[in-house]
């Protein structure tokens, strides 16, 4: 399933940035219930995320909309797919490549 | 505790394993009864094949059914863990004052087990962990904990509601098999009386058909048996599978009870406080929990308040240039509506301006209007007045006329007379003439000469044109009257004309002042066009038709004064004659008169 949301090409990113692994504390707000996971970042690129769920069973959704919180910013997003390591998400609106790159460089796991 | 909690977790999801192992040690059984009697099971089946196939085939589809509803209990099991978990963290982190949740983040670096949203604990899945998540607490009371269990138990009775009916179709088709086998034995049952009445004669053809037609009743048999083997023994076998796995959900919905329970027994965990100080009343420990749940939830807000405002913080920066240029922005658009206002009360003040201008054009355009029906009036009374003079003297000229007329009427009788009295005085001398023949005859000439003159016609022409002259001289007085009243008529209506014509210059000129005091009122420019446009086209029209009128009254005059003056050239010539022939006729009279006396005397 991520495979195939891996596939997937947005015409709005700018560059191709690689899915280097980081840690950013994030929310997820859920859009039907309007309740908000807490969890992180684990790779960011300009249209699409994955954001792991601070607890050790993960429901699984699809094509949810939702909201991601990072650093007090809210980016639309949907729902790709759940796996064991938490939720990809596409982005509605992709995001700046400087600001991901900024993101993503400030809190890299492992380089 | 918490070995207690994992020891019981530990056992339900065990359980849930043992359950699902129980059950395929069922199937396990039933395999190896299927290997060991295989051909007891072959012939069975292939007794009544379409109807045991059919049973076997039911029972396959109930313990599919079972199987995958116990395997989905693992599903159920992540779903309460999960519940479990998060309300575990929530509580954790209000304990350690762990408020960052960092501990709970710590967990994102293993991989989670991933699980769909179960069909029992769905339910109240979505609302234990969107209180959870919501208000980071869970205030399960007893009504809220009843709903929650009668939602569980809905979904257990709705997961078990398909096997149960399936396995009352198993015994339902055995059943039908053993009719149809008992059905086919009773009709063969008929054919083996009469085999055995012929059997009673000992021969030996009837002692095999006999044993021929005992076939049928033992097929039937072997039908209603098979039948009832494969429909009982499957629906026994399914429902013990159905026990098991029934048996798996109830250690889970035990457990949620219990986790359920604890929660609420953890909420009200100022119970033992209140007991050490030895109120034990139900309604404190209660009122205690609730105020303690307060307490977490109002704390777990301030976190969470705290946590905005920190970022708020960080942010400080950025909201004060951007403030800094809200302000400015604000005083530049502070700058631009109090400029706006001042226009706007320019523009106010020119709007009064033009209503007092508007209003003060309305006033001189109905004073204007006023003067102008107020010379149209008089202007209507002069025609009115001239012309009852004019009717007076047409009316004079037309009684002149019919008196004219009288006297033509009169002298034309006078003169018939005349001839008449002639023709009586005639005849009587005629009469007289034979006495009177040499005096008739001596003055016949000199009486036929005066009837000569008295008929000779006579010369009126200067009578006619004495009349004629008194005439004119009286319709020249008559209409030299009507002249000078329509002289004085159209004076008066010049003069009108002339004020009119002065009031329009002076609106004209208003206007044109007041156009020029206000350059940019170009409709009241427009508006002063307008009258003064107006105004000469009403006396440009009230000048033609007055023109007209007089045109044709003078024309009427005219005509009527040529008409008099014909007739009073023809007329007056009748009635001189008449006179005049009246004369002659009183002179013959008189002088006959005279003769007559003459000779009488």
């Amino acid at each position: 399933m991520l495979d195939r949301a891996d596939d997937a090409t947005s015409p709005q990113a700018a560059r191709k940035l690689s899915k280097r692994p980081c840690c950013i504390i994030a929310e997820l707000m859920l859009s039907d219930n309007e309740i908000t996971l807490d969890g992180v970042v684990r790779w960011m690129v300009t249209d699409r995320a994955l954001f792991r769920e601070a607890t050790r069973f993960i429901l699984k959704r699809k094509g949810d909309s939702v909201r991601l919180r990072l650093l007090g910013e809210d980016y639309p997003a949907t729902i790709l797919g759940t796996s064991a390591d938490g939720y990809e998400l596409y982005f509605d609106n992709a995001i700046d490549a400087d600001i991901v790159e900024d993101l993503v460089g400030r809190h890299l796991t492992d380089e | 505790m918490k070995q207690s909690n994992n020891s019981r977790e530990t056992d339900a999801l065990s359980n849930i394993r043992i359950q699902l192992a129980k059950s395929f040690a069922v199937l396990f059984a039933l395999g190896f009864l299927f290997y060991t009697q295989f051909e007891f099971i072959h012939r069975a089946i292939f007794s009544q094949p379409v109807l045991n196939l059919a049973i076997i085939g039911v029972f396959c589809f109930g313990t599919a059914v079972s199987l995958l509803s116990t395997y989905h209990l693992f599903g159920e099991y992540r779903a309460l863990q999960a519940m479990k978990e998060t309300w575990a963290d929530f509580d954790e982190m209000e304990r350690v004052s762990d408020h960052a949740g960092v501990l709970r983040l710590m967990r994102t670096a293993e991989p989670a087990r991933v699980f769909e949203l179960p069909r029992i604990l769905g339910p109240v899945y979505d609302v234990v962990m969107s209180e959870l998540l919501k208000t980071r607490a869970l205030r399960a009371s007893l009504g809220q904990r009843n709903s929650l269990l009668a939602k569980i138990n809905d979904g257990i009775n709705h997961e078990k509601s398909l096997v149960n009916y399936i396995t009352g179709t198993l015994i339902l088709m055995g059943l039908i098999g053993t009719f149809i086998g008992l059905m086919e034995m009773v009709a063969s049952v008929g054919s083996i009386v009469g085999g055995l009445a012929k059997v009673g004669a000992g021969s030996d053809e009837a002692i095999k058909n006999v044993i021929r037609d005992l076939e049928a009743p033992l097929t039937g048999m072997a039908t209603g048996f098979s039948a009832s083997l494969f429909g009982l023994f499957g629906s026994l076998s399914l429902g013990l599978i159905a026990r098991f796995g029934h048996s798996a959900t109830l250690a889970i919905k035990r457990e949620f009870e219990a986790w359920i329970t604890r929660i609420s027994a953890l909420e009200a965990q100022g119970t033992k406080e209140s007991q050490a100080v030895g109120a034990s009343d139900g309604t404190t420990i209660a009122l205690a929990g609730s105020l303690l749940g307060a307490f977490r939830t109002t704390q777990g807000l301030i976190t969470r308040s705290a946590e905005v405002m920190k970022r708020l913080g960080d942010r400080q920066e950025t909201q004060t240039n951007v403030l800094s240029k809200l302000v400015e922005q604000v005083e530049i658009l502070s700058f631009r509506q109090s400029h706006t206002i001042s226009q706007l009360k320019r523009v106010d003040m020119i709007g009064d301006a033009l209503d007092a201008m508007r209003e003060e054009a309305i006033l001189r355009d109905r004073a204007a209007s006023n003067r102008l029906a107020d010379g149209i009036g008089r202007i209507a009374q002069l025609v009115d007045e001239n012309r009852n003079t004019i009717f007076e003297a047409v009316q004079t000229v037309a009684e002149q006329h019919r008196g004219t007329e009288r006297l033509a009427r009169a002298l034309e009788l006078q003169q018939k007379r005349g001839f008449e009295a002639l023709a009586l005085e005639l005849s009587t001398i005629s009469a007289a003439g034979n006495e009177r023949g040499r005096i008739s005859l001596e003055h016949y000439g000199e009486a036929e000469r005066l009837i000569r003159e008295s008929l000779r016609p006579l010369d009126v022409r200067t009578i006619a044109d004495q009349l004629g002259a008194s005439v004119d001289e009286r319709l020249a007085a008559g209409f030299g009257a009507v002249a000078a009243s329509f002289d004085e008529s159209l004076g008066r209506l010049v003069m009108g004309l002339d004020r009119l014509g002065q009031t329009q210059a002076e609106l004209a000129d208003r206007l044109l002042a007041v156009d020029a005091a206000t350059t940019p009122v170009e409709e009241m420019r427009a508006f002063g066009q307008n009258i003064e446009q107006g105004i000469a086209n009403g006396l440009a029209e009230i000048a033609r038709v007055l023109d007209g009128v007089l045109a044709e009254k003078s024309r009427q005059l005219r005509e009527e004064a040529i008409k008099a003056e014909k007739e009073a050239a023809n007329e007056p010539s009748l009635a001189e004659s008449f006179a005049i022939d009246q004369a002659v006729t009183d002179a013959i009279i008189e002088r006959f008169r005279r003769k007559a006396r003459s000779e009488v005397g």
